[in-house]
């Protein structure tokens, strides 16, 4: 009995073995038509305020490929969240392990992170989740939570302090009866017509996907740099996640690379 | 044959395995550091995801009483949670942290932390393991990043020794040194004043006439709010104080909700005639001066409580003979074991 277990289990690790693959995603922080560059480059936003970015980064959680007959692949749990800075070359390439082989048309995740997790008991806080490392600037610890999405810099039009501008949106609803806002949202990104192929581990196709940091402050609320310097947690802060859930855009599909370290190279990610 | 063998091997290996990962948590042998007192409710916290030991109780205490974990190394939790005075900032309004810099709120007591839900006077954290962090990074407390805590703590032998005793290895992470001060914090259970003495019917627990009217008073005027064996009913309320920081708008800071406006905790009554001042912002110096406010200096506004509006008046009906007697109660509250418990102590 025992040597069929055995026997059963390494087969079922075979076939595992043969029946998944990888993907790399690599996010593009733009502003509008432009490069985000850090600290250097001034933007304009729709409301004509100048400003410059000093800081941008965010957690992506819970992803999910999408079929073409609608049908989805969702990425075990533990295994789905990841911090983007663009301070980070390295975190703005994520690779995606044990899909399943098959052909994708679209993505989604939720920007930031999900409530269960946001409540979830300090073990259960590893990697980019410790808020003592990785996340440590991207954890509110007066109002437990994590922060989602972090935009700093400056702008003349900033009627704050060394005319700095800040936005910190977290806050994933509260528990019990403690409510507070839900800024969660979702992002879901449809591959243009293109059909993402996973394979095998050999052949690892990368997504791009472009984030427009100005969609913080362009949107159905335009921002006013003056009027809300500093945003973090107040209402003013739904209205900036409902801004920014439309900062995701398809960019391309490269099929023709064999192994991660290549495409980085390709890239010029290294 | 020689299949059987691997197998044998394999499963003997995981048995090891198993075997020795039992053994890593039993190290510690959980000792009595927390019961739960005859006359209170169950505990909120979930001792399964951090049983109290003898040996984590050792470094959450070790820990509570060092300066490293501020940036400058002056403040330690204790500074503002001084066990004399029930774990409060003795004297202070308002907390007085790094740099002699001053918080915004009153340093609230440590005791009874297994049987609430959630911290601070607006409750923003809902989880004792998480509460640590938030003094620790605050710039007007102790000013530290948790992650360089963990580094310094890594270079002393003492800690990588302590944390050996508690866990059965010397890594320093963030969970072991967040439940490590929580089991310190869950082992500060205040339950032997005498007026619990009086209520479990224990030896040394009479009151005088005075302080059993007092009682009655407190249960007729005050218990609606300060409820049960906690003395709180954990909810967040305006209480009519005059405000002076327009900015400090207290529960709504966290909800964002109109409605919490104003609104603080209901803090618990134990020990509270040495946890002087009172109020979220130290406002008051004495117990007197408590009640008067909630005879004569309530204040109107949207989110005041309704049980502050009854009957066409605001506040508490509450004549001189009657404050008398219910301060003469809850002096009954002190319990001078918790105080002096040297366990406590370093």
């Amino acid at each position: 009995m025992k040597k069929i277990i055995f026997i059963l289990l390494c087969a079922v690790s075979l076939a595992n073995a043969q029946k998944t693959g990888s993907i790399s995603i690599h996010f593009d922080h733009v502003i509008g038509n432009e490069p985000l560059v850090l600290n250097d480059k001034k933007y304009k936003n729709a409301d004509g305020d100048e400003f410059k970015v000093s800081l941008f980064q965010y957690f992506i959680s819970n992803i999910r490929l999408i079929r073409k007959d609608g049908s989805t692949y969702v990425m075990p749990q533990d295994q789905s969240y990841f911090l983007i800075r663009e301070s980070n070359k390295g975190s703005k390439t994520i690779t995606l392990a044990n899909i399943p082989k098959g052909k994708f048309t679209a993505i989604s995740f939720l920007i930031g992170i999900d409530s269960a997790r946001n409540a979830s008991e300090i073990g259960q806080r590893k990697g980019c989740l410790d808020v003592a490392g990785e996340a440590k600037d991207m954890y509110w610890a007066w109002n437990s939570g994590y922060i989602f999405v972090k935009m700093e810099g400056t702008s003349i039009q900033s009627t704050a302090k060394n005319n700095i501008f800040m936005y910190h949106i977290g806050l994933f609803g509260g528990i019990g009866n403690k409510k507070t806002l839900n800024n969660i949202r979702y992002a879901t990104i449809d591959f243009g017509g293109e059909t993402l192929r996973v394979k095998d581990n050999k052949f690892v196709p990368v997504i791009t996907i472009k984030t427009d940091a100005s969609r913080l402050l362009n949107g159905d609320t335009n921002v006013e740099i003056a009027k809300n310097p500093t945003v973090m947690g107040g209402p003013f802060s739904a209205k900036i996640a409902e801004n920014y859930k439309t900062m995701f855009s398809f960019a391309g599909l490269d099929k023709l690379t064999t192994d991660i370290d290549k495409n980085r190279k390709a890239l010029g990610m290294n | 044959m020689k299949s059987k063998f691997i197998i044998l091997v394999v499963s003997s290996l995981m048995y090891l395995g198993v075997a020795c990962s039992k053994d890593d948590s039993q190290v510690v042998k959980p000792e009595e550091l927390f019961t739960v007192p005859a006359n209170f409710p169950k505990p909120l916290y979930d001792f399964s995801k951090n049983p109290v030991t003898n040996n984590g109780f050792e470094l959450g205490k070790a820990l509570f009483f060092d300066g490293n974990l501020s940036r400058d190394g002056t403040i330690s939790c204790a500074e503002c949670h001084n066990q004399a005075y029930a774990f409060t900032h003795h004297g202070h309004d308002l907390s007085h942290g790094i740099d002699n810099k001053v918080g915004i709120r009153n340093a609230p007591p440590i005791q009874n932390m297994a049987f609430q839900k959630e911290f601070f006077w607006d409750g923003g954290v809902f989880d004792l393991d998480l509460f640590s962090i938030a003094p620790i990074e605050n710039p007007v407390e102790m000013d530290e990043k948790l992650g360089n805590v963990l580094e310094k703590l890594r270079k002393q032998e003492k800690y990588t020794t302590l944390f050996q005793k508690a866990y059965g290895s010397k890594e320093v992470t963030t969970e072991r040194f967040l439940k490590a001060l929580s089991q310190f914090m869950l082992a500060l259970v205040s339950a032997n004043s005498r007026y619990d003495k009086y209520v479990r019917k224990e030896a040394g627990g009479t009151l005088t006439t005075d302080e059993f009217a007092g009682l009655e008073i407190f249960k007729q005027k005050c218990a609606s709010c300060h409820a049960g064996e906690l003395f709180t009913d954990h909810s967040y309320r305006n209480n009519g104080l005059p405000v002076y920081n327009k900015n400090d708008t207290g529960r709504q800071r966290i909800t964002a909700a109109g409605d919490d406006s104003y609104k603080f905790k209901v803090p618990s009554l134990r020990n509270i005639a040495v946890t002087a001042p009172y109020m979220h912002d130290g406002r008051f110096y004495s117990l007197d001066a408590v009640l008067n406010h909630y005879s004569d200096g309530i204040v109107e506004s949207k989110t005041l409580d309704s049980l502050l509006r009854t009957n066409q008046r605001l506040g508490i009906a509450l004549n001189k003979d009657e404050k008398t007697k219910l301060i003469a109660f809850l002096k009954t509250l002190t319990d001078e074991e918790f105080l002096k418990n040297k366990k406590f102590g370093i």
